[in-house]
């Protein structure tokens, strides 16, 4: 892609056709598409593991979720690696907490990202700001454990080989 | 989520403050079933530039290719969580008596593992220790039977509850089960013996075959097994067995009886001041007191006339009765047919031996209590 391009494709944008433009468009033709994107996105399931190293000292390691059952917990790991040359910016990692899963209050983490939740994959919010109406009609704080998606939206763009790092912990219901 | 992410973000971030109330659903009563497959997909969305770029989705080593359904989800299925709980049912001892037989405790198996499960079922006696706050001093007869409850009705029915051991018990779901003993005669009342009943997780369908833990490294995409039991009575946590603990309360009748006698009256000084002289009537009473704990039913009080005396008729009841009953402030009288038959049928006979049978309606029970102590008085002459 060259400079021309962006500014077109910046056009377009403005006019909502995004969607169209970013794989398919007609202007990328001149410019052979890159069949791959600027990102490597991975997700990994670990468990902690606490072991007794050689000195006799208690630690915790990560290990692939091997032997789960209800009631434990689930280290999720999202990568997203930028393996174009120029940087990428506007990074954001949505992630569903697991179906049979409750997410673990406090546990999302992601360096340099503003971390909000939703209640539905529609609306997100900063933890403290999402609502909900009990039966009784009653509105309250939604509790960490209704949580069902995850947003991780990171500040600053990603430099050519580095990556964004988001993690979040799941007891498996 | 293709287009312009920021200014979107922001709206909807208004939008949740302004009206983002969802209602729930409930959540799950039980853990989530074995071999369930949890699976989790990350979506990245990002610009170059300033241009909005198709998400990609994640993929357990890494996906690069734009676009919904060119990720992979990131999976692992659920295993098999061996657990289980056994209560004692009623929240006290077992009241029985000494001979019963068939005297049932009642406990509730409960599978909280996220499979079903069949279960094996043991009973043992213990031995000391307290229970309900009873201490362990007598065993009921071994070997102690188990059976289930075949149709949830809680109660143990001899022809219909025969199964000892559990089939299949479904995740979640919790079924009774009873212990069934014997209870020796030679029990006494205030006596108490515990029992305990064990449940070990059997394979499905298999009681006979006890699960086993997986040991070793996780055995990609098959349903491992591990333990998470906690501890039960007698048993050590995450050993896939919960014991629990019930106990039989021996409850009994235990009469005590006291005999004393009283010259009524002698020949020469009638009754004032008699004398056990021959020819003096002398009165026996004779009391039945229970320090049980129950009735005792069908007392039968058979008392030899005593050697060189003679039974006294007619000295009760204006010289129409022959014996007197006293139960607290109420008096019977009974007629001691000579010869061995009760020809009046009120309970009262004299043996052809000369021994003195009473077995009245008054007398036949003996209520627990000082109260309801049961006194049986008769007389003789002396020869």
């Amino acid at each position: 892609m060259h400079k021309g391009t962006w500014s077109l494709l910046a056009t377009l944008a403005t006019l909502g056709a995004v969607q169209a433009v970013a794989a398919s468009d007609p202007a990328s033709a001149s410019t052979p598409a890159e069949p791959q994107g600027c990102i490597t996105v991975k997700s990994v399931a670990e468990i902690e593991q606490e072991t007794v190293n050689d000195k006799g000292e208690r630690v915790k390691r990560l290990v692939p979720a091997a032997k789960v059952v209800p009631g434990m917990e689930v280290i999720w790991t999202v990568t997203a690696s930028n393996v174009c040359a120029q940087a990428v910016g506007n990074v954001t990692i949505d992630n569903p907490v697991p179906e049979h899963m409750r997410y673990v209050p406090d546990s999302a983490l992601g360096a340099g990202a503003d971390i909000v939740f939703s209640l539905d994959g529609r609306r997100f919010a900063a933890a403290e700001q999402l609502r909900v109406r009990d039966a009784d009609g009653s509105e309250r704080t939604a509790r960490p454990d209704e949580y069902t998606h995850i947003r991780w939206l990171f500040r600053n763009p990603i430099e050519p080989g580095r990556m964004a790092l988001a993690r979040f912990r799941a007891v498996l219901k | 989520m293709n287009t312009l992410r920021f200014p979107l973000k922001t709206a909807s971030l208004a939008l949740a403050a302004l009206c983002g109330l969802v209602t729930l659903p409930p959540a799950y009563a039980v853990g989530t079933p074995a071999n369930t497959s949890i699976d989790n997909r990350a979506t990245v969305s990002y610009s170059v530039g300033a241009v909005a770029q198709t998400p990609i989705e994640s993929s357990p080593t890494g996906n690069s290719t734009p676009g919904t359904g060119n990720g992979a989800s990131t999976s692992f299925v659920v295993d098999n969580r061996i657990d289980l709980t056994v209560n004692e049912v009623s929240g006290g001892t077992t009241v029985t008596n000494p001979g019963a037989t068939g005297a049932v405790t009642s406990f509730r198996l409960t599978n909280t593992g996220n499979a079903a499960q069949a279960f094996q079922l043991a009973a043992a006696q213990l031995t000391g220790g307290t229970v309900f706050g009873n201490t362990d001093n007598t065993d009921v007869t071994n070997p102690l039977a188990v059976f289930v409850d075949a149709n949830g009705n809680g109660t143990y029915e001899p022809g219909t509850d025969t199964a000892t051991a559990v089939n299949s018990l479904a995740a979640d779901a919790s079924i009774i089960v009873f212990v069934v003993a014997d209870v020796p005669l030679t029990a006494t009342n205030g006596q108490f013996a515990s029992v305990r009943l064990t449940a070990r997780a059997a394979v499905d369908g298999s009681p006979a075959t006890l699960v086993t833990e997986t040991v070793g490294a996780e055995t990609p995409g098959a349903v491992d097994v591990v333990f998470g039991d906690g501890a039960g009575a007698g048993d050590a946590a995450r050993d896939a067995a919960f014991g629990a603990d019930d106990q039989y309360e021996i409850r009994s009748a235990a009469l005590t009886i006291a005999k004393t006698s009283t010259v009524i009256s002698d020949p020469f000084n009638g009754t004032s001041s008699p004398r056990a002289i021959p020819g003096a009537v002398v009165e026996y009473a004779i009391t039945i007191t229970n320090n049980g704990a129950v009735p005792a039913t069908g007392v039968t009080l058979v008392d030899p006339v005593p050697a060189n005396t003679t039974f006294a008729s007619g000295q009760y009841n204006a010289g129409v009765s022959d014996v007197s009953i006293t139960v607290g402030a109420t008096t019977t009288f009974c007629v001691a047919e000579a010869g061995g038959t009760d020809t009046n049928g009120d309970g009262c006979v004299r043996t052809g031996a000369g021994a003195l049978s009473v077995g009245t309606a008054a007398s036949s029970t003996v209520a627990t209590g000082a109260g309801n102590a049961v006194t049986v008085r008769f007389r003789v002459t002396i020869n």
